[in-house]
């Protein structure tokens, strides 16, 4: 039998925003590399959640499910915007804090797009391996070795742009 | 330049926190549309809704002039309900069941885990058809199942979610023109024989009611029931083809959806002319490129016992030793896996032309796909620092794959589509693989060093299923000749006009071996001629051109033997004898009076 689908109150989805909101914001500037279209993006996803909030299943925590919403908002926005943000856009860091190293960007650039995500959520929203999973829509045993991976390779590439 | 130690501190670098930012619920609620009762607790500020409504402006204009948009302004909906959610029930235990087991069996599998949700089930041709939907990391996948038609079995077509993110039109192909089982009607000459059934299937968005689809034969009636829309056809005419694909809105709106057509029999869709978006040229050059993990023999990904795959089994250059060999998933939600082999060819069992030393071997395996090839070590990346290879598993799929093997040189990679979309590729561990749709040929693919510059480029010209160039006028093909093999393989020769007036010729044998092509007449060479083998039968065949009356193959036994040219092409079976003897070494082109007007070496077959 199908579960039905639990849904989520607007209280709940406000309450979350309300809470986490500068985190969502981070994560989404880190997705885009631009913190004004990070803004959009969250306003975006929340009233995708807010307009879909009776389908949501209950099988996880909301905010993962929140999570989940925000990450793709933001990587559709970069899909969409002017001929989407290009990745050197991101590496000379527009809109990044001023005195960070631009190789070190460069360094996260270069992660493949899931390996950067997990970081993002893990660092930025400490969100422990099931709600990435969720988020990402990944298995939990996917996040423990795409982390380890990322933690790796931006190891070894910030070796290098240091050295 | 400041000294990094660790991850952390390199992502507070990346993007600093937002703690000044005031909150903007009450934008929320009026971009989901819904009154908000209190007043907005804060304020965005001024700028921050500026900057919002000139985006809304523009979003809004850019959606009412292109086509999509103008389809989604009309109010037929995006994909949402396939990315957020989870369209039609769950499947059954056993649905699933065989699910699991058909995916364990395969080696390029899908993750485990995967939850099918039933879409769609009707009943015809005396089958059950059921369509099942599922995601898989970055793609959404259906599959379609028949019971009651003995049949090869199920059919599954994917889109990358990507796809449905950038929503180009409200209804999406996924797979055209699937097969199953057979009418019980003669074969024809080549052993085609028309399917029981053949089923068109896809995805749509909200707002499309109904789907109307339009076959070479005329009209088909469409299902369109939890997002997604089966056509079957029932004892579809040998060659039944979809052509068209058109969304239909509750008000009517109709908006015509894209599909890459499945070729049939020899003959492919027309290739679309164009020029793919992109840089053409490298900014800087790369020479001599490597894998140093490749090199070092770290055990980057499975090994091939880890991954289930026997390697002795499927190894390409068997001549040689195998050194060494890694099973890698350049992203570890999908289907895709590659097989990176160092291969060692010794110098006293040298490959033809000589060639010894290090070889290194690439398979890709992705549903219904499998291939790879090898090339000395050294020289692998001696015409650029990344190689492609297209494939695309069924006729009828939408997505080709565009995949392989990229040096150390290459940080990261984009696919440049028709449609001017610029799509980031997956790649790890010096592999690559991205899906490009049939719809948005011509592509480039371009690699980027670590500076961001672009170190090479390959173009993809047109869709691999396509036909580029004069394509035969299908009405106008004759047969010609009639050949049959010294084992009983049969095959026939057809020649006729192409689409562009040229002269086309094809050689079909019934196993689906063959060959043929239009060249533009006078640019035909004397002598064009090989040796086919079709599994059990060998045939020279080929094309020579006007003046030859008659060739004659020589071969190493002294023996000499005049085939016939029929309308400038030969198919000319060989005896077992002269197959083992490793075929003919020459041919010599005779005009009407018996002179010889041109000569061509054969290479040898293996004896």
């Amino acid at each position: 039998m199908r579960k039905p689908a639990r849904g989520a109150t607007l209280d709940e989805i406000e309450s979350i925003y309300r809470t986490r909101l500068p985190d969502f914001r981070r994560v989404a500037a880190a997705i885009l590399g631009d913190r004004e279209l990070a803004l959009d993006a969250v306003q975006e996803g929340f009233a995708l959640a807010v307009r879909e909030r009776s389908s949501f299943r209950g099988d996880g925590p909301l905010e993962a499910w929140l999570w989940r919403i925000i990450v793709n908002a933001a990587r559709a926005h970069l899909r969409r915007h002017t001929a989407d943000v290009d990745m050197e856009v991101l590496a000379s860091g527009n809109g990044h804090a001023e005195n960070a190293d631009e190789q070190v960007r460069a360094a996260i650039v270069l992660l493949p797009e899931r390996q950067r995500l997990v970081l993002f959520l893990r660092y930025y929203a400490d969100l422990d391996y099931g709600a990435i999973a969720t988020a990402l829509e990944i298995s939990i045993g996917t996040v423990g070795a795409t982390l380890n991976a990322a933690h790796a390779s931006m190891s070894r590439l910030l070796e290098e742009v240091t050295r | 330049m400041s000294k990094v130690d660790t991850v952390g501190e390199a992502l507070a670098l990346f993007v600093t926190p937002f703690d000044d930012e005031p909150e903007a619920w009450a934008d929320v609620l009026r971009r989901a549309s819904i009154a908000s009762d209190a007043a907005p607790r804060s304020r965005v500020r001024r700028r921050r809704r500026l900057a919002a409504l000139v985006f809304a402006a523009v979003a809004l204009l850019t959606l009412a002039l292109s086509p999509v948009g103008g389809a989604l302004a009309r109010g037929l909906g995006d994909f949402s309900a396939w990315l957020t959610a989870n369209p039609g029930e769950p499947a059954s235990e056993s649905d699933q069941r065989a699910f699991d087991a058909e995916n364990e069996r395969t080696w390029a599998r899908f993750p485990d885990g995967l939850q099918l949700r039933r879409v769609i089930v009707t009943e015809a041709a005396g089958g059950t058809f059921e369509l099942f939907g599922f995601r898989s990391g970055y793609s959404l996948c259906l599959r379609l199942t028949v019971e009651g038609i003995p049949s090869e079995g199920a059919s599954t077509g994917c889109a990358p979610l990507s796809e449905l993110r950038r929503a180009e039109a409200p209804a999406l192909a996924l797979y055209l023109d699937a097969g199953f089982g057979h009418q019980d009607v003669p074969g024809t000459e080549e052993g085609y024989v028309p399917p029981r059934a053949s089923a068109t299937f896809g995805i749509v968005a909200d707002g499309v009611s109904a789907v109307a689809l339009r076959t070479s034969e005329g009209p088909v009636e469409t299902i369109v029931e939890n997002n997604a829309f089966l056509a079957v056809t029932v004892d579809p005419p040998l060659g039944l083809r979809t052509k068209e694909l058109t969304a239909i809105g509750e008000r009517g709106e109709r908006v015509s959806v894209a599909i890459a057509e499945s070729p049939f029999g020899d003959y492919g869709p027309q290739a679309k002319p164009g020029v793919a978006p992109g840089p053409r040229a490298v900014a800087r050059q790369v020479e001599g490129g490597h894998i140093g993990w490749l090199v070092r023999r770290e055990s980057r990904g499975e090994s091939p016992a880890e991954a289930g795959i026997d390697i002795e089994r499927f190894r390409l250059l068997h001549e040689g030793e195998l050194r060494f060999a890694r099973v890698l998933t350049p992203d570890l939600q999908s289907d895709r896996r590659f097989v990176l082999s160092i291969v060692h060819v010794p110098e006293s069992k040298p490959l033809p032309f000589g060639m010894s030393g290090d070889f290194l071997c690439r398979m890709v395996f992705a549903r219904d796909v499998g291939g790879g090839g090898c090339s000395p070590l050294a020289d692998y990346f001696s015409r650029g620092p990344f190689e492609v290879g297209t494939s695309v598993g069924h006729g009828g799929e939408q997505y080709a794959l565009a995949s392989g093997v990229a040096s150390d040189d290459v940080a990261r990679m984009e696919l440049y589509l028709a449609t001017g979309e610029r799509v980031a590729v997956p790649l790890a561990d010096n592999v690559y693989a991205v899906e490009v749709a049939r719809t948005k040929f011509p592509a480039r693919l371009v690699a980027y060093d670590r500076q961001g510059r672009v170190i090479g480029v390959e173009n993809m010209a047109h869709d691999p299923l396509a036909d580029s160039g004069p394509r035969p006028n299908a009405d106008k093909q004759r047969i010609v000749k009639r050949v049959v093999g010294a084992s009983g393989t049969r095959g026939t020769v057809r020649v006729g006009p192409s689409t562009a007036g040229t002269r086309c010729h094809r050689i079909s044998f019934e196993n689906g071996a063959g060959g043929g092509g239009c060249l533009p007449k006078g640019l035909e060479p004397q002598l064009s001629l090989g040796v086919l083998n079709t599994g059990s039968d060998s045939f020279v065949t080929g094309t020579v051109a006007d003046g030859t009356s008659a060739i004659e193959l020589r071969f190493p036994t002294g023996e000499r033997v005049v085939v016939e040219v029929v309308e400038g092409v030969v198919a000319h079976p060989l005896t077992p004898a002269q197959a083992t003897s490793g075929g003919p070494e020459v041919a010599i082109a005779l005009d009407s009076a018996g002179k010889e007007v041109g000569r061509q070496r054969f290479r040898r077959l293996p004896q």
